[in-house]
């Protein structure tokens, strides 16, 4: 399969980048260059793997149900790029009708 | 003497026999990361004040012999993707130039329980994507056997920071071999457990079924003793489940009689002729200490590079959707709403290897082409890891090269870095079958670059796969040689 400059634009979407064409044709080389050898996955006959029934610990531990302190809020919101110190602050999420 | 030059466990006894003190050690360190770091650029921070401070702390300890583990006092460097409270952790990106982690990873708090003493933050490739320390925001790692060479990735900075002998031991992080081919290219060791051994918790997550925190170390007794230490109780990474016996219980064991295998597609045309025979030695040595040793085919091995990278930039790709501009990072300065926000702020936050991969992740994910290739994936995962399981019933450990080459040269900027993708083809089966793993130095090549070796074991038998590196280092100097531009 190879990856062309539409295959690139609506990926990007999904991933919420964006590229200028010199970005754009680069990444087609390097992704196309990834797509040589992942390809070869194709070759492999599956019918007789189960992937359901894959884990490393079936027994996954699981924690008590004791509710411990959460990170206090100010810590938290030390490292956010913007906030009022209360909350994040962001662009409008809503728009208007 | 040089201080420096000791092993952890050296150290700690001359500490336990009052011939030393903790702040000796941790201001000789110091001296060492101011004279040689700008060489190596093996540090995006050091902790000089806080270590002086907890270093004093462990002389009064030490003075009273009221140590608090063996460890008490050595200096440790960390990888910076492992959160530190209170001190940046980068990942070795734009995005997190500025983050101050308000919390500490598990791993970091038992350290700091066994009161060790962080030194500083290591350089890595950008949140874990690279083999060569190259793709880092802060620069290249320079390798200390020859700086014009990489120290190899993605943990670089760890891995030089100990060849240099600046620390005796450093925490780095293993997704496909971060750990191991770094320690390979600096001539130091560095050991993955099992997955599940230590707690995830606080690990910047780059391939959450992949990552492991592990410990690259002057050899393997000073790293399986840390190993301990950071594989103790956690509650916050719900795949934890810890080692019952823990790692060192059988160190001192005899490796007479037992068996290794050696899958044959490892020793085929891709690996250069002095790796080759720098591993062929080492297999003559385990000979030589009693071991039988067998070849055996297994092929599926085919398959784990391109598997590895499905399944790896799979879940990067959902696990740096986190990253938005919002909660914390980089966020770009203009923009007309919030989809445009957190574009630029991705695009401009992320270098061009780790763009490249959530592209690739995100593509493999899609609904047209999830049943070609992620599911394709992770049935090749199965089937590998159940190849394993069968293969440990009758081999006690697995032997092969770390890495098909030596350090590769720094500045070589590839478009298609297909060549530096397929350089992982030995490290990455352990990751995908969640096996413990380690590499230790098995000699140079003609240009004096370190080559390693690696063994494999079976999931939960770490300890027994330490005893075979033990017992290759008991007869061997290989992980004594040092690298001369450091002293």
């Amino acid at each position: 399969m190879k990856i062309t400059e539409k295959t690139v634009d609506k990926i990007s979407d999904l991933a919420k980048l964006s590229f200028d064409m010199k970005e754009k044709d680069e990444l087609i080389i390097g992704l196309n260059g990834m797509m040589s050898f992942v390809t070869t996955l194709e070759n492999f006959d599956s019918s007789e793997e189960r992937v359901a029934d894959f884990s490393f610990n079936p027994t996954c531990p699981l924690a008590d149900d004791v509710a411990t302190p959460s990170l206090k809020r100010e810590d938290v919101l030390s490292s956010a790029p913007l906030c009022d110190g209360s909350a994040f602050i962001v662009p409008k999420t809503v728009e208007e009708g | 003497m040089d201080i420096l030059n000791l092993s952890a466990l050296e150290m700690s006894a001359l500490i336990d026999k009052k011939e030393i003190l903790p702040s000796e050690i941790v201001c000789e360190t110091f001296k060492k990361i101011d004279t040689f770091d700008k060489k190596y650029n093996a540090f995006i921070t050091t902790l000089y004040d806080s270590a002086i401070d907890e270093a004093k702390k462990a002389d009064a300890r030490a003075i009273s012999g009221k140590r608090l583990s063996v460890f008490d006092g050595i200096p440790v460097a960390i990888k910076d993707n492992i959160c530190t409270k209170g001190v940046k952790t980068t990942c070795g990106s734009k995005m997190l130039e500025n983050y101050i982690a308000p919390y500490d990873a598990t791993a970091i708090t038992h350290l700091k329980n066994a009161g060790m003493i962080m030194a500083g933050k290591t350089n890595m490739d950008e949140f874990g994507m690279g083999s060569c320390s190259d793709t880092s925001y802060f620069g290249a790692v320079h390798n200390p056997f020859d700086i014009i060479k990489s120290a190899g990735g993605s943990s670089g900075g760890s891995a030089a920071a100990v060849a240099s002998r600046m620390v005796p031991f450093a925490l780095g992080s293993d997704t496909g071999g971060s750990v191991r081919q770094p320690a390979a290219m600096c001539g130091v060791s560095g050991i993955k457990s099992t997955y599940g051994a230590v707690s995830r918790y606080g690990l910047v997550a780059y391939s959450s079924s992949f990552d492991q925190i592990g410990v690259i170390s002057n050899n393997i007794a000073d790293g399986a003793e840390l190993m301990n230490i950071i594989s103790g109780n956690d509650t916050l990474d719900s795949t934890y489940v810890g080692l019952k016996d823990g790692f060192t219980h059988l160190l001192s064991s005899s490796v007479k009689d037992k068996v290794i295998g050696i899958p044959k597609e490892y020793l085929d045309g891709n690996i250069d002729g002095e790796v080759n025979e720098a591993f062929l030695n080492a297999v003559n040595v385990m000979k030589q200490l009693g071991c039988r040793v067998e070849y055996f085919s297994l092929d599926i091995l085919k398959y784990v590079v391109p598997c590895y990278y499905i399944i790896s930039n799979a879940e990067a790709s959902t696990n740096l959707s986190r990253f938005d501009g919002v909660k914390y990072g980089y966020r770009a300065p203009d923009f007309s709403d919030i989809n445009d926000m957190i574009k630029k702020s991705r695009s401009s936050g992320f270098g061009a290897e780790v763009k490249k991969r959530i592209m690739l992740g995100t593509f493999a994910i899609t609904s047209e082409n999830y049943e070609r290739y992620y599911k394709k994936a992770m049935e090749i995962r199965a089937n590998l890891s159940s190849s394993f399981d069968r293969l440990f019933e009758r081999y006690d450990a697995i032997m092969c090269p770390t890495s098909p080459t030596a350090a590769r040269p720094l500045g070589i900027r590839e478009t298609d870095n297909t060549r530096m993708y397929l350089s992982d083809i030995y490290t990455v089966s352990a990751n995908i079958a969640g096996l413990p793993a380690l590499s230790v130095p098995c000699g140079f090549t003609d240009e004096g670059l370190p080559v390693g070796v690696q063994f494999m074991g079976r999931r939960f038998c770490d300890a027994k796969m330490l005893s075979f590196a033990t017992e290759y280092q008991r007869v061997t100097d290989w992980h004594k040689r040092l690298p001369k531009e450091a002293f």
